[in-house]
C-alpha cells in the first residue's frame, strides 16, 4: 500500500484552519444578458484543407468550428466490428471538467444516428472549437453545437441514418431526431427539474426550435447540391 | 407508384421497399398484344444500395392504430440513382404469379458509384473482404510479412489519411478514438497511423504454400498489391498475394538503397542501373 506522509500538508495536531467571517458581494446579482433563445446562424461547410468534413456556424456571438476526421484506424487490440466514436470540445470559456461531461454526452447522442455499422475496425474523431463570448450556460450553445456537428458529417461523408437536432430552452437541451418523435439526449445545466408539466412546455418549445434547425439544416444542404450541379 | 426524388439529404425517406407498378391504361386499342400484358399489375422491390439504409417507419396518426412499413431512407447528401438489378441471393419467391422488378437505390455524387452500378460503397474508404489494395512492406519475419495499408483499389482516399505518414495531422490530446482501448505505450512506438496487415507465409502463393521463404518473397520498403481476405483482429487486417496479378509492384535494390528494380520473371526482379537481381513475388504487370 502506498502510504503517503502528509505531516507537512496538514501541520502539527492541534493545528487549526483560518476561518475567516463571510463577506457579502458588493454586487446582488450576476449581471446576464438575456438571450433570445434561438438566433438563426450563417452556416459553411467545408472550409479546413487538412480533414475530411469541416462546418462553421456563426451568429452575433458565436463561432462555432467543427472538424471531423476519420474513419480512420484505431490501434484497438480489439476487434471492433462498429466504429468508434471520440469528441474533443475545446474552449477557453468553460471549465475542461464541464466540457468533458459534454463531450461524453455528444458521443452518446452521436452514437444514436451515425451508421457505425459500416466502418469497423475504425474510428471518427470530432473537434469542436468554441470561440465564442460567454454570454450564457452551455446549454445554450449545445443546439449551434449539435448542427456543426451534423453539418461536418455530412460534408465528410459519413453516413447518418437521420438530422438530428437540439433545441433550447430554460436551462434544458433536448436532441431530437426522427421529425420530433424521438429524443435521443436531454442536458441540463443545472437544478433538478422540479415540475412535470414545466418541463412538457420546454419539451415543446425545444421541439419547435428542432423542427426550425432542421428546416434550416435541410434547406443549406439541398442549396448547396444546387450549388454543385450548376458548378 | 411513386417518383424517386432526384437528390437527397440524410433522414430522407426515398421510397417503401415494395411498391406496385399499376398497369399503364393502354390509349392505343390497335396492338392487341400488349393488352394482356398490362393487365398485371408489376410489383417492385427496392434493395438498398450505397448511401440509404432500410428503416421502420410508423404510419398512422394515434398510437393505437399505428402501423410500421419498412422505406428506404438516405443516409447521406447527394443524387439518388437507381438501377434495375437480379433477385437478391437471399431472396425467396412465395407466390410464382406474381411479377416482382428488382430495383437498387444509391445516393452519392461519385463519378464511381456509376460505374459500379451503385453496389461498390465508393465513399466507405475502409477495406473490406475481397478488396485489392496497395500496401507498404514494413517488417518481416519467417512466418509473416508486416504492412501497412496504403490504398484501397476503386476508393477514394479521404483527405486525412495517414497521419504520421502523409504529413502533418491533427490528433486529440488524448489519441483520439483510438485512446479508448489502445495502451498509451503502444500509441507512442508506433509512428504512422494508416491500416496495418498481415500477409501470412501461407497466404504468399497458391502452389507450394508451406515451402515458402518469407525473405525470398518481400523485402521491407516494398509496395505490394495484395488482396483482403478477412478483417482479422484488432490489429490487422489479413491479406494474400496467391494470385498471379498481385505481388510486388515497386521495389528498391540493396534494401532500399539502390534503383528501382523491374520484375524479370514470377520470382526475380532487376534494376537496370546495377545489373542486381533479387528474388521477389513478383505481381503480373500485364
Amino acid at each position: 500500500m502506498n502510504v503517503q506522509d502528509r505531516r507537512r500538508i496538514l501541520g502539527p495536531i492541534e493545528a487549526k484552519p483560518l476561518a475567516f467571517p463571510e463577506t457579502k458581494s458588493t454586487s446582488n446579482e450576476e449581471t446576464t444578458v438575456v438571450l433570445p433563445e434561438f438566433q438563426a446562424p450563417s452556416i459553411q461547410t467545408n472550409l479546413l484543407k487538412n480533414c475530411n468534413g469541416s462546418c462553421i456556424i456563426e451568429n452575433e456571438n458565436t463561432s462555432i468550428l467543427s472538424s471531423i476526421y476519420g474513419p480512420r484506424s484505431t490501434r484497438s487490440n480489439l476487434f471492433e466490428s462498429r466504429c468508434l466514436i471520440n469528441v474533443t470540445i475545446k474552449s477557453a470559456v468553460f471549465p475542461t471538467s464541464e466540457l468533458k461531461e459534454l463531450s461524453s454526452f455528444l458521443i452518446n447522442v452521436l452514437e444514436s444516428f451515425v451508421c457505425l455499422e459500416l466502418y469497423p475496425k475504425a474510428g471518427i474523431d470530432v473537434f469542436i472549437n468554441l470561440n465564442i463570448e460567454q454570454v450564457s450556460d452551455l446549454s445554450w450553445y449545445i443546439p449551434y453545437i449539435m448542427m456543426s456537428i451534423v453539418l461536418g458529417l455530412v460534408d465528410a461523408g459519413i453516413e447518418i441514418s437521420d438530422l438530428p437536432g437540439c433545441g433550447f430552452n430554460d436551462n434544458n437541451a433536448i436532441c431530437f431526431t426522427k421529425n420530433g418523435s424521438e429524443v435521443i439526449g436531454i442536458w441540463r445545466d443545472k437544478g433538478d427539474i422540479k415540475d412535470e408539466s414545466s418541463f412538457g412546455d420546454s419539451l415543446d418549445i425545444c421541439k419547435d426550435q428542432y423542427l426550425q434547425i432542421k428546416g434550416l439544416m435541410a434547406s443549406y444542404l439541398l442549396s448547396k447540391l444546387d450549388d454543385d450541379k450548376s458548378t | 407508384m411513386q417518383e424517386l426524388p432526384k437528390q437527397a439529404i440524410p433522414g430522407q425517406i426515398l421510397a417503401p421497399q415494395f411498391d406496385l407498378l399499376e398497369p399503364i391504361p393502354t390509349s392505343n386499342n390497335n396492338s392487341d398484344n400488349e393488352t394482356s400484358s398490362n393487365e398485371e399489375p408489376t410489383i417492385i422491390m427496392y434493395i438498398n444500395g450505397a448511401g440509404t439504409k432500410l428503416i421502420n417507419y410508423p404510419i398512422g396518426n394515434n398510437s393505437k392504430n399505428s402501423k410500421e412499413i419498412t422505406v428506404i431512407s438516405s443516409t447521406k447528401l447527394g443524387k439518388v440513382y437507381s438501377y434495375d438489378v437480379d433477385a437478391p441471393s437471399d431472396y425467396k419467391t412465395i407466390d410464382e404469379s406474381r411479377k416482382i422488378q428488382f430495383k437498387m437505390i444509391s445516393v452519392g455524387n461519385s463519378e464511381l458509384m456509376k460505374q459500379s452500378q451503385g453496389k461498390n460503397e465508393s465513399s466507405n474508404i475502409l477495406p473490406r473482404e475481397g478488396d485489392v489494395i496497395l500496401c507498404r512492406v514494413s517488417r518481416i519475419s519467417l512466418q509473416r510479412a508486416n504492412v501497412e495499408i496504403l490504398a484501397v483499389s476503386s476508393k477514394n482516399i479521404p483527405i486525412d489519411s495517414g497521419v504520421g505518414t502523409n504529413g502533418s495531422g491533427t490528433v486529440a490530446v488524448q489519441g483520439g478514438s483510438g485512446a479508448q482501448t489502445f495502451s498509451v505505450s503502444q500509441a507512442s512506438s508506433d509512428v504512422g497511423e494508416t491500416f496495418r496487415g498481415i500477409i501470412r507465409s501461407q497466404d504468399v502463393r497458391a502452389t507450394d504454400r508451406d515451402k515458402v521463404v518469407m525473405i525470398d518473397c518481400f523485402k521491407p520498403g516494398d509496395i505490394v498489391k495484395a488482396q483482403v481476405i478477412s478483417l482479422g483482429d484488432g490489429n490487422n487486417y489479413y491479406l494474400t498475394t496467391a494470385r498471379n496479378d498481385l505481388g510486388v509492384i515497386f521495389a528498391r535494390a540493396n534494401n532500399g538503397a539502390g534503383g528501382l528494380m523491374y520484375a524479370t520473371d514470377w520470382l526475380s526482379m532487376t534494376s537496370p542501373l546495377s545489373g542486381i537481381t533479387e528474388k521477389r513475388k513478383c505481381a503480373n504487370p500485364f
